[in-house]
């Protein structure tokens, strides 16, 4: 029997979400939980991991999207698609994000709903659609939604996404970004850090997917005592846990399985954490020389 | 380690005859220490040659009936980062209570002619691993690298003569089980002064089709077959080297999945076995689960040892 179940199938709808991120939906039976991620391909050379940013039930069965930015040529590829067109998936894989009451936690203390439950969700790009899936599945778990805030942060207006989205949940939602035309309603002129910042600790967990180094600038503003757990992206290839591509320093913990969603003591255990990742061939490559634009 | 299971391999002392294979979990230091710590008497590094190399495009692995093709297309960091690597997993070992320090390495090399493995062996040399294993045999690399060398009986002999001359540490031949004089290359390994060889390499290779699109699954279109759906050819191989007469220390490997796996491949002339794919049925924790298994088995027989376990020739 095969476990690895791989599911070849029509694209079911595209939504343009900005001229650069458009989320691709597939009528597909999958068990998801929010955090995790599928594997696609266009069997043109090229198989990429992308988070799940809802599952939902519709007239037609469940629909499983991603959003995706395009950066190179396999992204691009797929912004060429129309509707209808096949293209492959396998997942989904990973490890999910808590949520309350649920069994998957870490901590005892979480295995029921704490009272007075009050998250931060704090995505930056395209870490910022998995923790749409999060928002709803907190809110079906008894989260009230006037208790959930998302920041969600970029370098711009048009990086901040999925506003009506979250909006429609009835959470409340603050784009941030450093440029910013108007800083009116919901908008916060600043890091993703400080607007965390501004919330003065009046928060008792926090979610958080993007870039390393964005979620490493929250840590000073999370204090002691308050959970959390990161949303993380290692270089991808088996995706299933044996070829160790996505492995991270120095315990050897796995994005595609253990990860992709870490608890706060695997995240204060990493040592390659905002310092460096590995590429396809297995090298490191240092954040500081990415940013420089070296390579 | 229960003294059942610590064995001497090559003048290394190692804790389990559990083996880590090249390709799996093996190219971070971190990876591999954490198999150490699971029970691994002995890891591997992921092939590594003079450069390195970001492997075929995804994907570039489908799992089949019975196992698994694989086409990953040799990535690596490159001998230099390689050979860091198991400095950091020496220095971690070192800082293990667990293992403290006890933490044997097999670093696998692969280039495409003799002067290459060479050139990859004379570094390899220099590095903190135990042993150097020679991969003769991936068949993922054919179009850029021709046939497998491990097809040709005077290759091998040669490389692994040029090679035993640069270095002073044990030298392993991996071979692949893709070829029709397979007893023949593994004795032309031997006379060659091989150390010791470790099998099999993946079989095949194999194809697997999307029948949605009309499209091979893995980019590379062909991968090598792993998993519980080889195991029966590789104990056969590891058999007819001993039936052959081949006097040599025998890694063996293929499909390995649990106790009853390894206890066969002992009993068809392994010294100490391979687990790779299993990792994918079982998790990483395989070695500590495959421990134990190994060890009901040998304490239910009466059997001091997995050395006492008897080969069926
Ligand atoms: C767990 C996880 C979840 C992700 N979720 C999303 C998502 O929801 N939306 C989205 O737009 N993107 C997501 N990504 C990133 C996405 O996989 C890359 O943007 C995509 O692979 C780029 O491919 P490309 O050929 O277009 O670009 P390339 O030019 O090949 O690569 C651009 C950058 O993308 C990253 N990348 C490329 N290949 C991989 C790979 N196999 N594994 C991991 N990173 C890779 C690298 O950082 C690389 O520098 C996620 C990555 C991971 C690991
Ligand atoms: C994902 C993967 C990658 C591999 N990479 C290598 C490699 O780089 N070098 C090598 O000699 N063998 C490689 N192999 C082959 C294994 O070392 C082993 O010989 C083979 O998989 C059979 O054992 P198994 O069934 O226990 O996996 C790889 C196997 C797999 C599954
Ligand atoms: S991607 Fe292969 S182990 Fe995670």
């Amino acid at each position: 029997m095969i476990k690895d179940k791989r599911y070849t199938l029509p694209i079911a709808e595209i939504k343009e979400e900005t001229t650069e991120v458009r989320t691709f939906c597939f009528n597909v039976n999958l068990d998801v939980e929010a955090g995790q991620f599928i594997m696609l391909t266009d069997f043109n050379g090229g198989e990429k991991p992308f988070s799940i940013s809802n599952y939902e039930s519709t007239s037609d069965g469940k629909l499983l999207s991603v959003t995706i930015k395009k950066i190179g040529n396999f992204t691009s590829r797929l912004f060429e698609m129309f509707k209808g067109d096949l293209v492959s998936i396998r997942g989904a894989y990973g490890s999910s994000f808590f949520i309350p009451g649920k069994d998957n936690s870490a901590n005892e203390e979480y295995h029921c709903l704490p009272k007075d439950f009050k998250p931060v969700l704090c995505g930056g790009g395209f870490g910022l659609p998995p923790l749409y899936l999060l928002a709803r599945h907190l809110i079906d778990a008894g989260v009230p939604s006037s208790n959930i805030r998302v920041i969600a942060a970029g370098r711009n207006e048009e990086a901040l996404l999925f506003e009506e989205r979250f909006n429609m949940l009835g959470v409340s939602y603050i784009g941030a970004a450093e440029n910013l035309n108007n800083s009116g309603h919901n908008r916060f002129l600043g890091t993703a850090a400080e607007a965390l910042a501004s919330f003065d600790t009046d928060f008792n967990f926090v979610y958080a997917s993007g870039p390393d180094l964005m979620m490493k600038s929250l840590i000073p503003f999370i204090p002691n005592g308050v959970e959390y757990q990161f949303l993380f992206e290692r270089y991808m290839k088996c995706a299933i846990g044996i070829c160790g591509s996505c492995a991270t320093d120095p315990s050897g913990i796995r994005i595609c399985k253990e990860g992709p969603a870490l608890w706060r003591t695997q995240v204060e255990k990493l040592q390659d954490f905002g310092v460096y990742k590995r590429t396809a061939s297995g090298n490191i490559e240092s954040f500081t020389n990415r940013l420089a634009g070296k390579k | 380690m229960e003294k059942e299971l610590r064995t001497d391999f090559l003048g290394v002392k190692l804790s389990s005859p559990l083996v880590l294979p090249a390709g799996v979990l093996d190219i971070s230091f971190s990876s591999m220490k954490q198999v150490s710590v699971l029970g691994a008497g002995l890891v591997t590094t992921k092939s590594l040659s003079t450069q390195a190399r970001k492997g075929h495009e995804g994907p570039v692995v489908t799992e089949v009936e019975g196992g698994m093709l694989n086409a990953m297309g040799l990535c690596n960091p490159g001998i230099e980062a390689g050979i860091k690597e198991v400095h950091l997993l020496k220095e971690a070992a070192a800082n293990d209570d667990e293992l403290s320090g006890n933490c044997p390495v097999n670093m696998s090399i692969f280039a495409t002619d003799k002067e290459d493995f060479v050139s990859i062996a004379e570094k390899a040399d220099k590095s903190e691993a135990d042993f150097i294993e020679l991969n003769l045999s991936c068949p993922n690399v054919m179009d850029e690298f021709g046939v497998p060398l491990a097809a040709s009986e005077q290759m091998v002999a040669e490389i692994i003569s040029a090679v035993k001359n640069v270095t002073q540490k044990p030298v392993i031949a991996k071979l692949s089980p893709n070829v029709t004089n397979f007893t023949k290359i593994a004795g032309a390994a031997t006379d060659a002064g091989a150390d010791a060889l470790c099998m099999i390499n993946t079989l095949g290779p194999g194809i697997d089709i999307d029948i949605e699109m009309a499209k091979p699954v893995l980019s590379n279109i062909t991968g090598g077959m792993s998993g519980p759906c080889v195991k029966p050819i590789a104990l056969r191989l590891v058999y007819e080297c001993r039936k052959a007469g081949l006097n040599i220390p025998i890694i063996g490997m293929g499909g390995i999945t649990n106790g009853r796996d390894a206890v066969q491949m002992l009993m068809a002339g392994a010294d100490l076995v391979g687990v790779g794919t299993a990792v994918y049925y079982r998790g990483p924790e395989v070695f500590r689960l495959i421990n134990e298994e190994l060890l009901s088995y040998l304490r239910r027989k009466g059997l001091d040892s997995f050395q006492s376990i008897n080969r069926i020739i």
